[in-house]
């Protein structure tokens, strides 16, 4: 389970920061220079909470976390099952729900939860030093501006998503994995499989989740 | 416990494909079988069937009087903790070290101290000439050395049935004195052994008990002696 951790989570770290930095960077220069023009400043941060904590920061780390763990643990699955490895795990009386099933859904799950903490931290404040470049904004009024606007439920939907999410990304693609039967051939089919039906279900999630607390 | 393996009735197939039709036979504690047949005979399919990694279609296999097709899990680590298999491609876990492949059965099933799994893995390292390679990958190491790595895998848990998959196949002469040495050894221990090979001189070496398949059914059984004619003819007409 550390090694899932250390690879989905602690190796995502320039990954992911990076590209909240750039998201950041856009959403709060779009807030900040086009709100004024329709009188809407005291809506500022509501929207960039909106827009990075409700959606962006679960549902960008889940899609990094996609492309980046859940290709691998659907591949390595399944070559395990094409090198007999799973086999062997049997024959030793090794319980493969708890030795490789159990350690990848508990390090997916807490890695992209960690993930979307530290995605929406980047893009919030480190959006917000790009941003304090070009704009006149001290960061006390934005600071304010922000906090005022989070309330405990966001972050706990918030986290709630990255829970799902990181939930449904191993499940689905251990279980692709496992689908594959002989051949080396069926692997990277398997991979394509866990890639396509993750994101569907994770768009699906994320717009039930949506639908029942916010509408 | 003695060790005990029935085969009862046993068919197996894929749908459209019958690959073994009513097979039965049997051993016990100290029996040496051999499955001899040809290449793509299914002698890999009828071990994995005997060991309970797949099961039949129809008919039973007991393994200590315990059909592992319908045994709770909890049941069937019972009869697996038992077991030892070398699987002809290795099989050994690609992302663990050597060192740790031969650990895994013991750490998982706690038996020892980290200390004493410790002593006991480096024990079989230096017993299959494995120590200077007991931080390598297996992709790291060659075939031989892999072959060696997972015959020490299957025989760290003092397997009570032990299933070797054309064990000499591949093998250096010295790895082949090797595994006859430990077959004796495992013999005389009272550990029922299971082996395929498609070599009837491979046979003769390994087993006091030969099983002849040929196209799904059993044509023949008994002492390698007994077998030799009737090997002899399926060498004749290119089934082994």
């Amino acid at each position: 389970m550390l090694r899932q951790i250390l690879f989905t989570g602690i190796e995502a770290l320039p990954t992911i920061g990076t590209i909240a930095l750039f998201l950041g960077v856009v959403v709060i220069i779009q807030s900040l220079t086009q709100l004024p023009r329709f009188g809407g400043e005291e809506y500022m941060g509501k929207i960039l909470v909106l827009v990075i904590l409700r959606e962006l920061g679960p549902l960008m780390t889940a899609f990094l976390v996609i492309g980046r763990s859940g290709t691998a643990i659907s591949t390595e699955t399944g070559n395990m099952i094409v090198a007999h490895e799973i086999e062997a795990l049997k024959v030793m009386g090794i319980d493969t729900r708890l030795f490789i099933v159990a350690p990848r859904i508990l390090g997916v799950t807490t890695a992209v939860i960690c993930l979307s903490l530290y995605f929406d931290l980047i893009a919030l404040l480190g959006g917000f030093i790009v941003a304090k470049l070009i704009l006149i904004t001290s960061f006390s009024s934005f600071a304010r501006i922000l906090f005022t606007s989070i309330t405990g439920t966001d972050l706990i939907i918030s986290l709630l998503k990255a829970l799902l999410f990181g939930n449904l990304i191993a499940l689905v693609c251990v279980y692709q994995g496992f689908s594959v039967r002989i051949s080396s051939t069926e692997v990277p089919q398997a991979t394509t499989r866990a890639v396509v039906q993750t994101l569907f279900l994770v768009f699906l999630a994320n717009s039930l989740l949506t639908l029942l607390f916010y509408l | 416990m003695d060790p005990n393996l029935q085969i009862q009735n046993l068919s197996f197939g894929y749908p459209g494909k019958k690959i073994f039709d009513s097979l039965t036979f049997a051993a016990e504690k100290g029996h040496s079988l051999v499955i001899l047949g040809a290449s793509g005979s299914g002698k890999t399919t009828l071990l994995k069937l005997a060991a309970g990694i797949i099961f039949p279609v129809s008919g039973q296999v007991l393994i200590n009087g315990i059909n592992l097709s319908q045994a709770a899990w909890s049941q069937a680590q019972t009869v697996y903790r038992e077991l030892g298999f070398l699987f002809q491609d290795t099989a050994l876990i690609a992302n663990m070290n050597i060192s740790d492949n031969l650990a895994l059965p013991l750490r998982y099933h706690g038996r020892g101290s980290p200390d004493e799994i410790a002593l006991r893995v480096l024990e079989f390292l230096r017993q299959f000439g494995l120590e200077n390679y007991a931080e390598s990958l297996p992709a790291q190491i060659s075939v031989g050395l892999k072959k060696r790595a997972a015959l020490a895998r299957a025989l760290i848990n003092q397997p009570r049935l032990l299933f070797l998959d054309d064990p000499l196949a591949e093998a250096d002469l010295r790895f082949q004195e090797m595994i006859i040495q430990i077959a004796r050894a495992q013999k005389s221990q009272g550990t029922l052994s299971l082996t395929t090979t498609s070599n009837f001189s491979d046979a003769v070496r390994l087993a006091d008990h030969v099983i002849l398949i040929q196209q799904g059914k059993i044509i023949k059984t008994g002492s390698p002696a007994e077998v030799e004619t009737a090997a002899l003819q399926a060498l004749k007409e290119g089934q082994i």
